[in-house]
């Protein structure tokens, strides 16, 4: 087990240092850039993602049957499905050039997709879509939990 | 393509808003549901994992809400640089996250194995459960179904007690009831209470309590024991209470049972001895107290031989205990029939005795017992019968001869009589024949005395006053002695039913043995007095009723111990010319009166006889009966029937009446007299007198030819005549019709008095 967790911490930790290395920073979103680095919170991502795969492959090992914990995997899912979305995002970020994003007077109005990358940063920034239903999703495990006795 | 950017911020705001909100009823479910089992480790990592969770979102909403604000205002640059922090908080919760995800295994194990345990322990702790309130309920079932018990702690609170306590003493719906409360008594919070003295460090007390219940009173006996707690420190006491009242009630029984039978056995007439298998005294009565002079705390432990001290009375030589005899046979032992218990001041009983084994259930000897009765009264009582069998054996005797013997005596005394008148007082045979004629009449006297022993020597009684019986008879007797006598007769000495002449003869016979004690002149005592019914100078086997006691005293030479047993025998006597007959008769007269006679006598002091007589139902002292005048005799010329079938007593009577000039008749029995009558009546030459004997062997008797005669003449002069002087006929001859009396043998001078009498008589 503990190596099994030390082999994911290497191989996610290697693919982190590679994507930002070859990143781009775009002004016009939220960065991670700066004093904090994208790496790090890059880094972060993977391991709140790889904690919660942990914990859905332990759930799923130990089947726990009893209510709740149904919506509490459903929780995992979509958050891991969110970590991986936020990362894409962050990692799609910094290959965004400043075209892409059409300014007024007040700021981003519009964004230009040309390709599926593009496609895929825009989704990206639509996170809350997943992350608003993982948290009903927690929110409801908990709520049944405590129904039980 | 150109797609719009606001949706991005739109749902990057609203998202935000909805996440962090979503993230703190998170927080705030999850604490409620870890609050719900707060020992519940599993559950305490998930309010942990969710917290990270809530802080991420908080994080990452605040940042995001930041930077569309900034943005929206144009304020990028701020944004710029702050941004590093708030994705530096993002980062470090993203961290914590994925710290508390890598212990979700952890817990989860740690959870499932105290889950695991739990489960067991909850088994074991339901199983035992189980088991313990099985226990209890046994132990419920065992304490309810027991005597009343209760728990007191040392402070006297009762903290256990089972419904058998409480439905007999109250509280139970009180709390922390205080034993001195819940049953009150005299003991309560003193020395005595058996919590003290558990306390004080007694094992085991046993106390008595009652307790009224619906009016009955019942009684418990308490045991009370130490109650410790695990560490054996005493902390209480454990008190059970045996009711006892159906014990108590046959206690109480059996006390009454013992004390009736222990008042039983000392009201019991008989003495009575119980002894140990050693012959040590158990227990005696209180007649055996009385008879012994031991008390009873004094006799308990003492050797049988000790108290009950036994002597052969012949010969004064002690006899053998009966306890040995009875522990050495196993069987009922009687007592030789002449022996005497010596009391402790020396008194001599006669007893009756008999000892018996003591049995126990399982028939061994325990002891014995010996039951003696006092029966010297009896003795002397069957000593005064034989006396009495004695006399009447006397009596038979002289019953059967004196009617002979004075036919007889009459024939030599009348002719003797003759003889003396028709020789004259100057002829050489006069003197011979008047020595004769006193020794027949000394014969007369000493048949008259043997009379008095026969059946026909029954007296003839009458209420009359014995003062006057007495007084007479004394001076008779002591007329011209040198003895004087001192009479002390109280005035309203009761009236007694006797016969005079009989009671007469005893005072007489009694003033001559005391003259004859007093050779040398003295003074003779006699007292009389009456005697209540329940007088305590009243002898114990005299009838309930009242007597008059007469005590004849003198001073004279007494009488040995010796003769004293032997004095009413007859034929016993100490003096040379006495007959050995007056102190019989006496005693024979004195019991046909239904008395008792009693002498006391001391050698050289004197000697005391002592009469007890029935007084009369009618008490009243007797008027004085008028004296008879005499009157002058006459002689009368008469025809005279004589009736008797001794042919020498009718020749001496023919002789004697035709020598006084009287025409003289003769029947040999009644019917012949009652023929001579009638024909004498025919022939107009009636007889004047009929002198008729009582009693004809075989024929008609004067008592049944006297009737027929006064039926045919009532006005016929009948003169009665037997040699039975103590015969009722005699004593009350007028009853039966007769004139006068006149006893055989008889002198002429009593012949010529009875005629007379007949004569005068109306």
């Amino acid at each position: 087990m503990v190596e099994m967790l030390k082999t994911h911490l290497r191989t996610g930790m290697g693919f982190f240092v590679l994507l930002m290395l070859i990143a781009d920073p775009a002004w016009a979103v939220q960065t991670h850039g700066g004093a904090e680095g994208l790496v790090t919170h890059q880094i972060g991502h993977l391991l709140f993602a790889f904690g919660m795969g942990y914990l859905l492959l332990r759930l799923y090992h130990i089947q726990l049957n009893s209510q709740g914990w149904f919506e509490f995997k459903i929780f995992l899912c979509l958050i891991l499905v969110w970590n991986f979305l936020t990362f894409s995002g962050h990692w799609l970020n910094e290959s965004m050039t400043k075209e892409k994003f059409i300014h007024s007077n007040s700021g981003i109005v519009a964004f230009s997709i040309t390709n599926l990358t593009d496609a895929l940063f825009y989704l990206s920034r639509l996170d809350h879509l997943i992350l608003v239903p993982s948290f009903l999703f927690l929110l409801l495990a908990l709520h049944k939990w405590r129904r039980q006795k | 393509m150109t797609v719009s950017w606001a949706p991005v911020i739109i749902i990057d705001i609203a998202g935000s808003a909805i996440t962090l909100l979503t993230a703190l009823w998170c927080a705030v479910l999850s604490q409620k549901w870890t609050r719900q089992k707060p020992d519940d480790i599993f559950r305490h990592y998930i309010f942990l994992l969710t917290l990270a969770i809530v802080l991420f979102a908080i994080s990452r909403s605040f940042g995001h809400l930041a930077k569309q604000l900034l943005l929206l205002n144009g304020m990028g640059s701020i944004w710029k640089q702050i941004s590093p922090y708030s994705g530096t908080i993002n980062s470090v919760t993203f961290i914590v996250i994925f710290a508390f995800s890598l212990y979700f295994h952890r817990f989860q194990r740690i959870h499932t194995r105290i889950e695991k345990y739990k489960n067991n322990l909850e088994e074991m702790i339901a199983l035992r459960t189980g088991e313990l309130n099985e226990t209890n309920l046994t132990l419920e079932n065992v304490l309810n179904s027991s005597n009343p018990l209760c728990i007191t702690t040392v402070d006297h609170v009762i903290l256990k007690a089972n419904d058998a306590y409480w439905a007999i003493w109250p509280g139970i719906t009180e709390k922390d009831v205080k034993c001195y409360v819940s049953r009150p008594g005299p003991i309560c919070q003193t020395e005595e209470c058996p919590l003290f003295q558990i306390k004080a460090g007694q094992k085991e007390v046993f106390r008595e309590t009652s307790k009224e219940i619906d009016g009955v009173t019942r009684f418990f006996i308490i045991t009370g024991r130490p109650f410790r707690d695990l560490d054996h420190k005493l902390i209480g006491i454990v008190e059970s209470f045996q009711d006892i009242s159906l014990r108590k009630e046959v206690e109480l029984a059996l006390a009454s049972e013992r004390e009736h039978l222990a008042v039983t056995l000392r009201s019991i007439g008989d003495g009575v001895i119980t002894t140990d298998l050693k012959g040590n005294i158990v227990l005696i009565n209180k007649v055996t107290e009385h008879l012994t002079g031991w008390s009873q705390q004094e006799a308990i432990g003492q050797p049988v031989e000790h108290l009950f001290k036994i002597i052969d009375e012949n010969s004064g030589i002690p006899c053998k205990s009966p306890v040995d005899e009875v522990l050495d046979s196993g069987k009922i032992v009687e007592l030789a029939s002449n022996t005497a218990l010596i009391a402790r001041d020396g008194t001599q009983y006669s007893i009756e005795d008999s000892g018996a084994p003591i049995f126990n259930k399982d028939s061994k000897i325990i002891g014995t017992v010996l039951v003696f009765r006092n029966v010297t009264e009896k003795r002397r009582t069957k000593e005064e019968l034989l006396k009495v069998q004695k006399l009447e054996s006397v009596g038979i005797l002289a019953g059967g001869i004196a009617h002979d013997f004075n036919n007889i005596l009459a024939a030599i005394l009348g002719n003797i009589e003759l003889a003396g008148m028709f020789v004259g007082s100057e002829n050489k045979a006069y003197p011979l024949l008047q020595t004769a004629k006193k020794a027949s009449l000394r014969a007369k006297d000493l048949t008259l005395q043997l009379l008095t022993f026969s059946k026909g020597g029954d007296p003839v009684k009458k209420t009359t006053s014995i003062a006057t019986t007495i007084t007479e008879s004394t001076n008779f007797i002591l007329h011209g002695s040198s003895l004087s006598c001192q009479f002390t007769i109280p005035d309203n000495l009761w009236l007694v039913d006797i016969d005079s002449g009989q009671i007469g003869q005893v005072i007489q016979n009694l003033v001559i043995n005391a003259k004859a004690a007093m050779a040398k002149g003295g003074e003779i005592r006699i007292i009389a007095s009456n005697l209540e019914q329940d007088h305590p100078a009243k002898p114990p086997h005299l009838l309930d009723k009242a007597y008059i006691k007469i005590a004849v005293e003198d001073d004279g030479c007494g009488i040995s111990e010796a003769h004293l047993e032997k004095i009413f025998d007859p034929y016993f006597t100490t003096r040379e010319k006495g007959s050995g007959l007056g102190l019989a008769i006496i005693h024979s007269i004195i019991k046909k009166h239904h008395g008792h006679i009693e002498v006391h006598s001391k050698m050289d002091e004197g000697t005391t006889f002592t009469i007890y007589l029935p007084a009369s139902e009618q008490h009243r002292p007797m008027i004085p009966t008028s004296i008879e005048t005499t009157h002058s005799l006459k002689t009368v010329q008469a025809r005279i029937l004589i009736m008797d079938d001794e042919v020498p007593v009718q020749d001496i009577a023919r002789l004697m009446l035709t020598t006084c000039g009287h025409e003289v008749l003769v029947a040999a029995n009644g019917r012949e007299a009652i023929d001579i009558f009638k024909e004498q009546q025919k022939k107009g030459k009636p007889v004047d007198i009929i002198i008729m004997d009582l009693t004809i062997p075989g024929g008609m008797g004067g008592k049944e030819a006297v009737v027929e005669i006064l039926r045919n003449d009532p006005s016929a002069k009948v003169i009665v005549s037997s040699g039975y002087s103590n015969d009722p006929v005699m004593a009350d001859y007028q009853k039966y019709g007769f004139r006068a009396t006149l006893t055989k043998p008889f002198l002429l001078e009593e012949l010529k008095t009875a005629l007379k009498n007949v004569v005068l008589a109306p």
